[in-house]
């Protein structure tokens, strides 16, 4: 019926198409869940963000000790850097507190800059700062 | 047998083969499909489950407002209510086999909790959020804490 050529051929399509199945079935299951993860972590860098933005820290407002921080007031840094690493500890992942003042200083709190960052809070002209949550 | 015997008997076999593949192939496939959907309600729970920590301060029965403008925060004493009223079937079907947690400084509310009778495992979620406390109208940083019983 076949001659042994035309069995050889069909044998290689049929390989090939096994082949091709395995494939995709592979690249499927090779998919990660990384970006429901980064929604996670985003969410919790916000909540973190929002939460240090609006807390009263020892009778004053965190966004008027950062303003008074960013001018020169080393005790009320001191106080924030405290304040923001004593919070820390409610994070389950590596997270770090960057704060830029509007003259130039940076003031960083944490060991994790490369991650994933909450949007910026800011009072315009006085300072901009963010969290970053890294991935454990 | 003859040869025309011998080809039919082949032929059957043949058939019969080809038959077992394919009923061995359609099992594999229902199991492996079985499995996928199991896989994606999983992953749909899971999803739903770390989404908590942003739906759970957004609901209006726990968020701190003033006159409609949400303010981003936990009403402390809204919570506090909560966690009195959330024992019904409306949050059971919210939330499922669920604890939810609400730590402010040394204050521990249990905002909601509902076991799962045969439980295996716990996954547990935190994250820091905005509380306000009208008594002394402060905000404070709490810890919103999410238990998911598997």
């Amino acid at each position: 019926m076949f001659k042994k050529g035309q069995i050889e051929t069909f044998g290689l399509v049929i390989i090939v198409l096994l082949v091709v199945f395995i494939g995709l079935f592979a690249l499927l299951f090779s998919r990660s869940g990384g970006d429901d993860r980064n929604v996670y972590l985003n969410n919790k860098a916000y909540n973190f963000a929002n939460a240090l933005a609006k807390a009263d820290v020892s009778g004053t407002n965190f966004g008027d000790l950062a303003t008074s921080c960013c001018l020169g007031e080393e005790v009320d840094c001191n106080t924030l850097r405290n304040f923001v690493s004593g919070n820390m500890n409610f994070v389950d992942e590596d997270s770090g507190f960057v704060m830029e003042c509007s003259g130039g200083e940076e003031i960083r709190v944490g060991d994790c800059f490369l991650g994933i960052n909450s949007e910026s809070f800011r009072r315009s002209g006085k300072f901009e700062f963010y969290v970053v949550i890294c991935e454990k | 047998m003859k040869k025309g015997q011998l080809q039919i008997q082949e032929t059957g076999f043949v058939i019969f083969i080809v038959v077992v593949i394919l009923l061995i192939g359609f099992v594999l496939f229902y199991q492996f499909q079985i499995r996928s959907i199991e896989n994606l309600n999983e992953k749909y729970q899971e999803d739903k489950f770390e989404d908590m920590i942003s739906f759970v301060p957004s609901m209006p029965e726990l968020s701190y407002s003033v006159r409609g403008d949400q303010k981003g925060s936990i009403d402390f004493y809204k919570a506090r209510a909560f966690a009195d009223v959330s024992d019904n079937e409306y949050y059971k079907n919210l939330f499922g086999y669920k604890k939810i947690t609400l730590k402010v400084s040394a204050d521990t509310l249990v905002l909601y909790d509902n076991k799962l009778s045969s439980y295996t495992g716990i996954r547990k979620i935190t994250s820091p959020v905005s509380v306000y406390n009208a008594w002394d109208e402060k905000y404070y940083v709490g810890v919103l804490e999410v238990e998911r019983y598997v």
